[in-house]
């Protein structure tokens, strides 16, 4: 050592039997090859890697056998080479239980390596000290490279650092957990290759100096370290710094506070403090990756506990099936057989052996019952305060457990449970034998849970709140349009009653009169909208509690702006046709059934039908939960669509006849001649009316039905229904003229 | 194959709570032989007939209430009520004030809400304000005066049993008188501290007895301290806050009782060792054990000079116990990664 550092200690912490002499004291030994390797594509945080290969591909050792997918992920290697057998889903070792897929390789025995060399070498490189730190980041991804201390994050992503300068790089090697000595192993016989990755790992921060946290109960690996650093002649930068045996000292923020007396903000990460924190493993295995071009497709990992007979430690590929390394380790199951995959203090034991060491295993833990019992039945909590001596992050683990047990989940929040690095400590020394973590573990779960609920229903009160505004603004809108239907239905009343023999002309009149009078109520109606909005408006703005609601009502408010406008428009030209209408009622001007009108229809209804699509198809993309609703939306338009065609053509059929029944409504005085040819039309109208009666109704029922799903087609449906029934009036008018004629 | 799957972590420290208990039980043992040989046997017996009283009633709830009796019956909690109690109560007090005031401990304070681990108050106290506040005359009459101070031999077995079991209260005459608290606390008026001192009572400075019984229970604490069972926080915080009060508001010992005999009479060493770490019903956060525990120091010394009992460890305890969940809400630590420690319990706030 060659700068005094000053330790520190973190609070808490226990000392528990290390029982690490069983497996420390003969050489690592390289495992035997099984007979198949079930490489998991998921065996790091974030997402699984994406095959690369087929089933039948045969591969050499260290070929990319999965690619990664997206940024936070990292690539496979094959750990032999031999044959793809199969890639399917198969159960892996996770907490969880759960079965993802693995790609399956049957080893041909021949080991035969891929070509690959170290990244100098491959980038014809003089002077292999200035390699660009871009190229190194690249070279760690392609290896495959994730945290091999125990959550298996990928390291090139820990390395990008972004805003955060980067002064201290600290490689872990305090190796905490009882039993396992993998680190221990790895540091003693590869000492070389943990300082050479340090200094590739200064090099890529840009950072001054490296501390490696020893633990004081592996002095062989601390005097190995040393030897290495003059052999690298790296003193002055890297500091192998002894610190006292004491779990959990090699918990990242514990170690962190140990060697620099600095605490990780909450949710924060190291980075933000200038310091990156690096398992000595993955130091190695960047030195392996590095100079020598080998992607990560082996560790070590310690075989102990008393079920198994020869305790030590085995450089092993990745895929090994445990029960392999097991029975390479003469293991003799026990009674209430357990095998944990890490420490006994945070391990999980596995529901079988049949399931294959990953990037993070470092080691496998197969105790008898009698080295470690199994815990007795919990007694009650008795707030004896022990666990809260006991806990490195300073919580009140009895609290904690009192908030879990009642699910208390805001008290147990408010007492920081996410500030819980689930160490153990308190489980340990707990004298009622509680299974603090366990519960712990629940609360957690369960507040996640929690939270991604809450923020679905804060989505969905979003959405519901502005459906209801639409509906109201809607609402409006259609009772102003049916009060100037029913208006005018009572002029054309009044005005046939009062000039039954001024037929055709004043019937024309009052339609293209109601027509102007409707817009007007539409006006009328939308600026009311459109105070009422305004007025919400400011109520939000002057509210903050709806300050979220405020760009939705800006947004109605304009769209109903919009609409008067077109509104004023509309009756501007209405005013025309009216004054000109007594001298030409245009053929389709009060006739909703012309062909021209249901072409539009069936246009507009073709147009909906593909914004429809789109959305759905967005939905689908963002995997929203609006989708059923959507489809159902797009099955109905798909419906309309075929019904407004249909439409359109069966009045092109009877454009002809039609033709002539307009042209009756639309005629002068010759009345005479119109009533022969509008006895056939008058019984074809009568037809045509019970038809569009029968498509109200229909109309209708679909509304209801929409409603009552809370579909967002209600508005499409009403819109329709409303046609339909200005087309029933039409034709109700129609009949009732032609038939006294 | 099928293998055990249990979470982690997968081993277990050598702490367990009967184990626990029972060093608690063995460190009040000075405290009862030195209280013995001062006043006889009436400590002893009364204490073994607490515990019988405890356990039997713990039994039978546990019973009543379908649990495995032998299982909880082992955690040695019901013993260790049952004991304190024993060693509180007068020595010379009727058997059925020990029955009573045990049973109800236990029955009442502990089992009904809901038994190990979820009593508010300290069932002992609990038992202990029970037949104080009912049985006045007996509670405070039945004290013994030490064989030093009345210069003839205390009561033997059979003595004891007799006066205990069958009220032979002729024999107890011959035995019991005012303890020194009581004695000071009113004769203080009348006399000089000097004068006071005088009296057989006190007998000089380490003669009465009771400094013997409290140095006694003090050595057992500091026993539980260096086996790591209790902390400091609450006999330091207790013992500090009587001494300040005693210094400032009492200074002047011929009006009120001196600092030494506040530390060293009555219940004090018990009550700060034994009873105020109940760590059920007091507070668990470092800063609120010192809260807690200067609480029931000033209230020890408030109740004791104005108020109408001689002592008063059981009212103390049982008012800071009250505010003990108070205090736990308002003291957490300051977690690792936080800038200060969070304050109070605000539901539905998020951290």
């Amino acid at each position: 050592m060659t700068h005094l550092i000053q330790l520190h200690e973190f609070d808490g912490g226990i000392h528990p039997p290390e029982n690490k002499r069983q497996s420390n004291s003969r050489p690592i030994r390289k495992a035997s090859l099984p007979s198949e390797l079930v490489l998991p594509l998921h065996q790091h945080i974030g997402a699984p890697a994406n095959p690369v290969v087929a089933v039948g591909d045969t591969v050499l050792k260290g070929q990319v056998i999965a690619e990664p997918e997206g940024f936070v992920s990292a690539p496979l290697h094959a750990p032999t080479s031999g044959k793809i057998s199969a890639i399917e889903a198969r159960q892996v070792p996770h907490a969880s239980g759960l079965s993802e897929t693995c790609i399956v390789i049957e080893p041909d025995g021949e080991d035969t390596w891929i070509e690959h060399q170290g990244l100098c070498d491959a980038l014809g490189l003089d002077h292999c000290d200035d390699i660009p730190v871009d190229k190194l980041l690249e070279r760690i991804r392609d290896c495959g490279i994730a945290g091999m201390g125990g959550a298996g994050f990928p390291t090139a992503v820990k390395l990008h650092t972004g805003k955060h300068k980067i002064d201290t790089l600290i490689l872990n090697g305090a190796e905490c957990e009882p039993y396992i000595t993998a680190d221990d192993m790895l540091m003693r016989e590869h000492a070389s290759e943990v300082i050479r990755g340090a200094q590739i790992l200064l090099q890529i921060l840009g950072a001054e100096r490296c501390l490696i946290g020893v633990e004081d109960n592996k002095p062989e690996a601390i005097a190995a370290l040393d030897d290495a650093l003059v052999q690298h002649n790296e003193e002055h930068h890297i500091d192998v710094v002894t610190i006292p045996t004491k779990y959990p000292s090699g918990g990242e923020k514990q170690l962190i506070q140990i060697l620099t007396g600095k605490e990780v903000p909450s949710g924060g990460i190291p980075a933000s403090l200038g310091i990156v924190c690096q398992n000595v493993g993955t130091a190695a295995a960047i030195a392996d990756a590095v100079d020598f071009g080998r992607p990560l497709i082996s560790r070590i990992t310690t075989v102990t506990g008393d079920a198994v007979r020869d305790k030590g430690n085995w450089e092993v590929l990745l895929g090994t099936p445990v029960s392999h390394l097991l029975s390479l380790s003469g293991y003799r199951p026990a009674k209430r057989e357990r095998v944990v995959m890490g420490g006994p203090m945070m391990g999980f034991a596995l529901p079988t052996t049949e399931l294959p060491v990953v990037k993070t295993t470092n080691c496998l833990l197969a105790p008898t019952e009698k080295e470690l019992p199994t815990n007795n039945p919990a007694m009650a909590c008795i707030r004896c305060g022990l666990c809260a001596e006991a806990c490195p992050a300073d919580l009140l683990p009895q609290q904690l457990y009192w908030f879990s047990k009642a699910q208390e989940f805001d008290k147990a929040e408010q007492h920081n449970l996410f500030d819980c690095i689930e160490c153990g400590a308190c489980s340990y020394v707990c004298p009622s034998e509680i299974p603090l973590v366990q519960y712990y573990r629940f609360s957690k779960g369960a507040i996640r849970e929690e939270r991604a609920a809450a923020e679905k229903a804060e989505q969905a009160r979003i959405r519901y709140e502005a459906r209801i505004d639409r509906q109201e603004r809607e609402k409006a809108e259609k009772e102003a349009k049916r009060k100037a239907r029913a208006e005018a239905a009572a002029k054309a009343q009044s005005v046939k009653k009062e000039a039954p023999a001024a037929k055709a002309v004043p019937a024309a009149e009052p339609a293209a009169n109601a027509d102007l009078e409707k817009l007007q109520k539409q006006l009328a109606a939308a600026q009311a909208a459109v105070a009422k909005t305004k007025e919400k408006l400011e109520a939000a703005r002057e509210d903050p509690e709806k300050a979220d609601k405020i760009p939705a009502f800006e947004s109605a408010l304009a769209k109903t702006q919009d609409k008067i406008k077109t509104l004023a428009k509309d009756i501007a030209a209405a005013k025309k046709a009216a004054k000109s209408a007594p001298a030409a009622a245009g053929p389709d001007k009060g006739d909703p059934n012309s062909p021209e009108r249901l072409q539009k229809k069936w246009e507009t209804a073709a147009a909906r039908l593909e914004t429809a699509r789109k959305r759905l198809a967005d939905a689908e993309v963002d995997g929203a939960d609006t989708v059923d609703a959507l489809r159902a939306g797009v099955e109905k338009q798909e419906a309309r669509v075929a019904e407004a065609k249909s439409a359109y053509e069966a009045s092109l059929n009877s454009d002809a006849s039609l033709k002539t029944a307009v042209s009756n409504n639309a005629g002068t005085d010759n009345t005479s001649a119109e009533t022969v040819a509008a006895k056939p039309d008058a019984e074809q109208l009568q037809k045509k009316l019970l038809a569009q009666k029968d498509r109200v109704e229909k109309a209708k029922e679909r509304l209801e039905m929409a409603r009552a799903e809370g579909l967002d087609s209600v508005e499409a449906l009403e819109k329709a229904l409303n046609k339909q029934l200005d087309k029933l009036a039409a034709f109700e008018a129609q009949a009732s003229t032609t038939g006294e004629v | 194959m099928a293998l055990l799957t249990l979470s982690s972590p997968h081993t277990h420290g050598p702490n367990r709570t009967s184990r626990i208990m029972l060093t608690v039980a063995l460190a009040t043992l000075p405290g009862l032989a030195v209280m013995t040989w001062f006043f006889g046997f009436g400590s002893l017996i009364n204490t073994v007939l607490a515990i019988i009283t405890a356990l039997a009633s713990e039994a039978l709830v546990l019973k009543l209430r379908k649990y495995p009796v032998s299982f909880f019956l082992k955690d040695n909690t019901a013993l260790v009520t049952g004991l304190l109690l024993g060693l509180a109560l007068p020595p010379l007090a009727p058997w059925w004030i020990t029955v009573l005031a045990t049973s109800f401990a236990i029955i009442f304070a502990k089992q009904i809400y809901g038994g190990m681990g979820n009593n508010p108050f300290n069932p002992a106290m609990v038992g202990y304000a029970l037949v104080l506040i009912s049985f006045p005359v007996q509670m405070t009459t039945n004290w013994v005066t030490s064989f030093q101070v009345s210069g003839s031999d205390v009561a033997g077995f059979t003595d004891a049993l007799s006066i205990i079991f069958a009220g032979a209260s002729s024999t107890a005459d011959a035995f019991t008188g005012a303890t020194p608290l009581d004695q000071y606390k009113y004769l203080i008026s009348k006399e000089t501290s000097d004068e006071l001192l005088q009296r057989n009572t006190f007998n000089g400075w380490l003669n009465g007895g009771w400094e013997w019984v409290n140095l006694a229970f003090l050595a057992g604490g500091l026993f539980l301290m260096v086996r790591r069972i209790i902390t400091w926080h609450i006999p330091v915080s207790m013992l500090a806050a009587l001494g300040i009060c005693s210094l400032i508001l009492g200074w002047d010992e011929d009006l009120y009782t001196p600092l030494s005999l506040h530390l060293l009479s009555g219940a004090t060493m018990l009550g700060a060792f034994f009873i105020a770490t109940d760590p059920v019903s007091a507070s668990t956060t470092p800063t609120g054990k010192l809260i807690y525990g200067a609480g029931i120091g000033i209230l020890l010394y408030v109740i004791r000079t104005w108020g109408a009992y001689p002592d008063a460890v059981a009212f103390a305890v049982l008012l800071m116990n009250f505010a003990a969940p108070f205090i736990d809400a308002y003291t957490q630590p300051r977690s690792y990664g936080h800038s200060k420690p969070k304050r109070g319990l605000k539901p539905g706030e998020k951290s």
